[in-house]
């Protein structure tokens, strides 16, 4: 069948043309680069509807591309394409993310005079590249692979400014910490290798569906270290999760995140919002079908999701920066949607994937606006008053704000009460584990409400604190134009599922997007994880009632947040109230004290046991291999010696030779007898 | 089309014929004109008749000649010779690295005297291991062995007023004389066991019991120390350093490829067929299992010649040193023969072939880049050797695929050749072996890479001086390169008609 979807791969190999232009011919075309990464992305972005709309049709496409290792009798090694709705989904956020950030960098990058910037455009296009092939990636493998070049180009994107100080040591410490996390993740891969002989993401061989058959016992699989399959695979689940707690910043690997910070504000729009950080749980959805089948799994996977939410609020509460204060609020929205994953919510926690890359990317894009006009100041304590003075970026950033706050009609509260509303059902369906995770992941809207009015009204409201603030720098349509549109999604993205609406008034079929994830292959569709999930219901008051107490309660606790921030920060001239919170103030400053006590692992734990490696490499290895070398030497100059250059001498150890091996073989041969 | 449907059988030894006319022809051009200096007319000669019997051997093994597609083996003259897909095989060895020799002694010899007499030696010792290869009687073993030896003691001690090169001729001469006796003895040894030389009909008394076992042991013990001597296996190797350290270099490269070659060759035909294994291993209540003397052999051949040649400071003695470790490794195709190995035997004597073919390449290579060396008079140790990549980078180049080759490392022929052989050894059980083998290996990587460091990274103690860029040695050097950069993709032929014909032998 030909058809759009066989053009998928031009979506992927697009970018990555613009990488090689950009790398390769950018200092000789105009803004460095620039309008092949737009072109590229635009293209990627137009298909990438088509495709959209294909699969809305009906439409799937799961082949193999190439077979780049062949197993004899074994595996065999593949690139491939799987569109289905979830990656079509990506496909679209993505292109259409990576294309704003393309045109907003011209404002951002070019028109600011930075140096450098072919190799800017080359690293984007790469950044791109590499995510859509991780999104389209069919089998784990090739999914791991581009995992790590995302995770190679937001290091070369973070350090891009490489003569400062601080970005380097950024750029190092995310590639670190993220590499730390994708270490399990590798091992995740070779153990779904060694136990399904496979690691396709759908069709026949698909890992997911002969988990689910060998739990049934109708297929046997190969688990290790004497376990039974369903303790293997909650082992294998969790290997694998180590990458996305990684890549997904959760805690404990969180640390890298807010120092990432560090590169250009258009490449933490793309990190938070469609690449980097957004990988990790679209892998989770992405083997949903796998983590589904393991209770245990999903439950950490709640827990770890609740409790990042909750922390990384509280650390955006006291932050003075905007972007930091957004890059603690990336950190907790990701928390969400790793507890809607865990708690059961599929189509939740994609939800909120998707109107969470559009509202961060919103904000960050505006963000970097009023870095603009602030002429790189990032501090809010500087600002103030902006309001009047960049309405487009203010209306923008609001709608933005509003969305990730939570607050009704705009996106971020439709998928966040869906992501709170599973995981309360569930919850009351018995599970007292996702009870707890949904106090974390409540308490959590508090501070999300809390955090970004403060962030706003210090921001755009009261009276400038300082002289840039009262005459910023203007910003031209390339900065406004992505603004705009992203400012127009934040506010109406949500509008795809309304699940509340759909459960109280009894409207059916509006829930388009469940809908939508719906119609795929049978074992990765929505409705087939629901069958699979280990939880059951339990509601308040018959399910709408619960619906709409849930909703109820999460904008009551938005709107109390945002309201403390009106009463505390909406006014002329703002003070710090951090003091007030004494002691936990600076708990909450040194970020709970993560990057210290991660610094002492490194340096307490790890460097005194790599000293005692080092001195029995230096000592033991080393000294066997230097012992044996000598050894050697001191032979060979003994059998040099045995060469004398006197030729009676060489016939007389000849026949004693050949003698030596007449009694020898003689002897055992039974010659003698 | 088989060359058999239109030639008659005697044609089958083409290849010995085209090499004796050769040599006569040479003697012929040095009789009319024995003053001549016409270098290039005898080299041309030598190279052409050399490269003329390869070809032929080619298209015969291309066709099938002497193979069981047309019939099988074709033996002459009452048994006494066979021509086979091994023998035809190694006749490729011996003329390509002839001709290579050939080509790079048109300008080592420039200035000296007698060159008329020293291709002549060439080809006709070229010619006695072609007939060795050929050989299916002990007679003509032995009168094979000497063809090729005779003339080598000459060649070695062709420079006559190079004292280093008399006595190694000298030297050289003696083993030599002291090992035909030995191997002459242990023919008769055979011959009174079994009352006959042909080789099949060895096998064949031998098949109905003798009660002199003791007898046969001793014969087959001084048959194989025979070829110990040719190949320079331990402990009939003493001649080898000193021959290969004082003959001019093409002579050494010569020897330590072609002649080493042709002792595998008689060796892995004789023990074969005259003695095969699940016969010799049971006989008149006690056992003759040679291939646990080659085993033997194998290791204490490998580990001595690899051992002394980690610490010369000299080139040459070097690479004569680490032939004799190379000589272990092909040793292994005998050694991994078992009773009931059925087909891993031929993949192992097959492998072992293979090895020999690209060790042509590399080590005649090797030696030839010593001759140029020597040529431009830069001194013979390590230290000498010093800085000559920036003087003559190309040749340096080709010096490094040798050396890495040597030691087995990819992407070149030696990697490949060496790698099928230890796998065949392990295929075969032997995996000891083939653990000694690698150990082996890499302490060889050891000395080879020193000669690398000295080439590209040493600095010069004195200033340079090469004088001229001699043609032909670059000629040969260039082509041993491409060989044994070219053996890697092109292996699978090369290894699957050798493990073929070796397959025939059982």
């Amino acid at each position: 069948m030909a058809g759009i979807l066989d053009f998928a791969p031009a979506i992927v190999l697009l970018p990555f043309l613009s990488f090689l232009i950009a790398l390769g011919a950018g200092r000789y075309m105009p803004k460095g680069g620039a309008l092949a990464g737009i072109g590229a992305t635009a293209g990627s972005f137009v298909l990438s509807i088509a495709t959209f709309f294909a699969v809305s049709g009906g439409q799937t496409y799961n082949q193999t591309i190439y077979t780049w290792a062949e197993g004899l009798d074994a595996i065999n090694l593949t690139f491939g394409l799987l569109i289905d709705p979830l990656s079509s989904m990506m496909l679209v956020i993505v292109t259409l993310v990576a294309l704003l950030v393309h045109v907003f960098s011209l404002g951002y990058m070019n028109d600011e005079g930075e140096t450098g910037l072919p190799r800017y455009y080359a690293g984007l296009g790469l950044f791109t590249a590499s995510m859509l092939g991780f999104v389209v990636a069919d089998n784990l493998l090739m999914a791991f692979m581009f995992f790590e070049l995302v995770g190679l180009c937001s290091y070369l994107l973070i350090g891009f400014h490489f003569r400062q100080d601080g970005p380097p040591s950024a750029a190092k410490k995310a590639f670190l910490v993220t590499r730390f996390g994708d270490y399990f993740f590798l091992i995740g891969v070779v153990a779904v290798f060694a136990t399904f002989g496979s690691a396709a993401f759908a069709g026949p061989d698909a890992f997911p569906v002969l988990a689910e058959e060998a739990l049934n016992g109708e297929h046997s699989v190969n688990t290790f270290l004497g376990m039974g399959e369903q303790a293997w695979f909650t082992v294998v689940g969790l290997l694998v999760l180590g990458g996305v707690v990684g890549k997904s910043a959760q805690f404990p690997l969180h640390t890298w995140l807010p120092d990432a910070m560090e590169g250009p504000t258009p490449v933490s729009a793309l990190i938070h919002a469609a690449t980097m950080v957004a990988a990790g749980v679209y892998l989770v959805a992405r083997m949903y079908g796998f983590y589904v089948l393991t209770p245990t799994t999903l439950a950490i996977i709640a827990l770890i999701g609740g409790f990042t939410a909750l922390f990384a609020a509280t650390m955006g509460v006291v932050k003075k920066e905007i972007k930091q204060v957004l890059a603690y609020s990336t950190i907790s929205q990701y928390g969400y949607m790793m507890l809607g994953l865990g708690a059961g919510g599929y189509v939740a926690a994609t939800f909120h994937l998707m109107t969470h890359a559009f509202f961060k990317a919103l904000l960050f894009l505006g963000a970097g606006s009023v870095i603009i006009a602030m002429h790189h100041n990032e501090n809010m304590w500087d600002m103030g008053g902006l309001k009047d003075k960049m309405p487009v970026t203010y209306y923008a950033f609001l709608s933005g704000s509003l969305a990730l706050a939570g607050i009704v009609p705009f996106a971020g509260f439709w998928s966040k009460d869906e992501v709170l509303y599973e995981t309360l059902i569930h919850g009351l369906g018995g599970s007292p584990i996702l009870l707890a995770a949904y106090a974390m992941g409540l308490l959590a809207v508090f501070f999300t409400g809390f955090y970004t009015f403060r962030m706003v009204f210090l921001t755009f409201h009261g009276e400038p604190r300082s002289g840039t603030a009262r005459d910023p720098h203007g910003v031209r349509w390339n900065v406004k134009g992505p603004l705009a549109v992203l400012g127009v999604l934040a506010a109406t993205t949500g509008l795809v599922n309304m699940v509340p609406v759909e459960k109280l008034f009894g409207i059916e079929g509006i829930d388009f997007l469940h809908q939508f994830l719906d119609g795929s292959f049978s074992s990765l569709n929505a409705h087939h994880y629901a069958e699979l999930i280990p939880y059951s219901s339990g509601y308040i008051g018959g399910e709408a009632g619960t619906v709409a107490i849930g909703a109820a309660v999460s904008l009551g606790f938005a709107l109390g947040g945002a309201a403390l921030a009106h009463v505390l920060y909406n006014v002329p001239e703002p003070v710090e109230h951090t003091d007030k919170l004494g002691s936990i103030k600076t708990v909450l400053y040194n970020n709970y004290y993560q990057d210290e006590y991660q610094v002492w692992i490194a340096t307490g734990v790890v460097q005194p046991i790599s000293r005692v490696l080092d001195k029995f490499d230096q000592g033991i290895v080393d000294g066997v291999v230097n012992g044996i070398s000598s050894v050697s030497l001191f032979a060979g100059g003994r059998v040099k010696r045995i060469q004398t250059g006197v030729v009676s001498n060489y016939a007389a150890l000849l026949t004693l030779g050949l003698t030596a091996l007449l009694l020898g073989l003689g002897l055992l041969g039974g010659w003698f007898a | 089309m088989t060359p058999l449907q239109t030639l008659p059988e005697w044609a089958a030894t083409a290849p010995a014929i085209v090499l004796a006319l050769t040599g006569l022809a040479l003697l012929l051009i040095d009789t009319i004109d024995p003053d001549s200096t016409n270098n290039g007319l005898l080299a041309g000669t030598a190279t052409l008749g050399a490269l003329a019997a390869g070809g032929i051997a080619a298209w015969f093994l291309i066709g099938g000649t002497g193979m069981e597609s047309t019939g099988g083996a074709i033996s002459l003259y009452g048994d006494a010779l066979v021509v086979d897909g091994m023998s035809l095989f190694f006749t490729l060895i011996f003329t390509s690295v002839t001709a290579m020799v050939t080509v790079a002694s048109y300008d080592y010899l420039a200035d000296e005297e007698y060159q008329g007499e020293f291709y002549s030696l060439v080809i006709f010792a070229a010619t006695g291991m072609t007939l060795m290869g050929m050989s299916n009687s002990l007679a003509t073993v032995f009168v094979s062995l000497e063809l090729a030896s005779l003339p080598s003691y000459a060649l070695v001690a062709f420079l006559k007023k190079d004292r280093g090169s008399i006595e190694a001729g000298l030297k050289y001469f003696l083993i030599g004389a002291l090992s035909s006796a030995v191997f002459a003895f242990g023919i008769s040894l055979v011959f009174a066991v079994t009352g006959s030389l042909v080789l099949p009909e060895v096998a064949a008394t031998l098949a109905e019991g003798t009660e002199l076992v003791g007898v046969l042991g001793l014969g087959v013990l001084m048959i194989a120390g025979g070829f110990a001597f040719k190949t320079a296996s331990v402990p009939f190797h003493f001649w080898a350093p000193e021959a290969y350290e004082g003959a001019p270099a093409p002579v050494s490269a010569f020897l330590s490829s072609a002649s080493k070659a042709a002792g595998f060759a008689v060796a892995f035909r004789v023990f074969t067929v005259a003695f095969p294994l699940e016969t010799v291993t049971a006989i008149g209540g006690g056992s003759v299992d040679w291939s646990l003397l080659f085993a033997l052999l194998a290791v204490v051949t490998m580990t001595l010649g690899n051992f002394a040649a980690a610490t010369q400071e000299n080139v040459k003695r070097m690479l004569a040193y680490s032939s004799i470790g190379h000589a272990g490794y092909a040793l292994i195709g005998l050694a991994a023969i078992t009773v009931d190995g059925g087909a891993a035997n031929g993949d192992v004597l097959g492998a072992s072939m293979a090895h020999l073919l690209v060790y042509g390449f590399m080590n005649t290579g090797a030696f030839l880049f010593i001759a140029m060396v020597e040529k431009w008079g830069l001194g013979r140790t390590f230290e000498d050797y010093n800085g000559i990549a920036s003087k003559a980078p190309i040749a340096a180049t080709a010096m490094t695929v040798f050396m890495f080759s040597l030691a087995g490392l990819p992407p070149f022929g030696g990697f490949v050749s060496k790698y099928a052989l230890f796998y065949s050894a392990i295929e075969s059980g032997f995996w000891w072996l083939a653990a000694v083998g690698a150990v082996n290996s890499a302490l060889s990587l050891f000395y080879y890479s020193r000669v690398v460091k000295a080439m590209w990274i040493e600095e010069p103690s004195k200033p340079l001086e090469i004088g001229s860029q001699p043609v032909g040695l670059y000629v040969a050097v260039i082509f041993a390169a491409v060989g044994t950069v070219l053996l890697l993709p092109g292996f699978q032929p090369v290894i699957e008609t050798a493990q073929t014909v070796a397959a025939a032998l059982f």
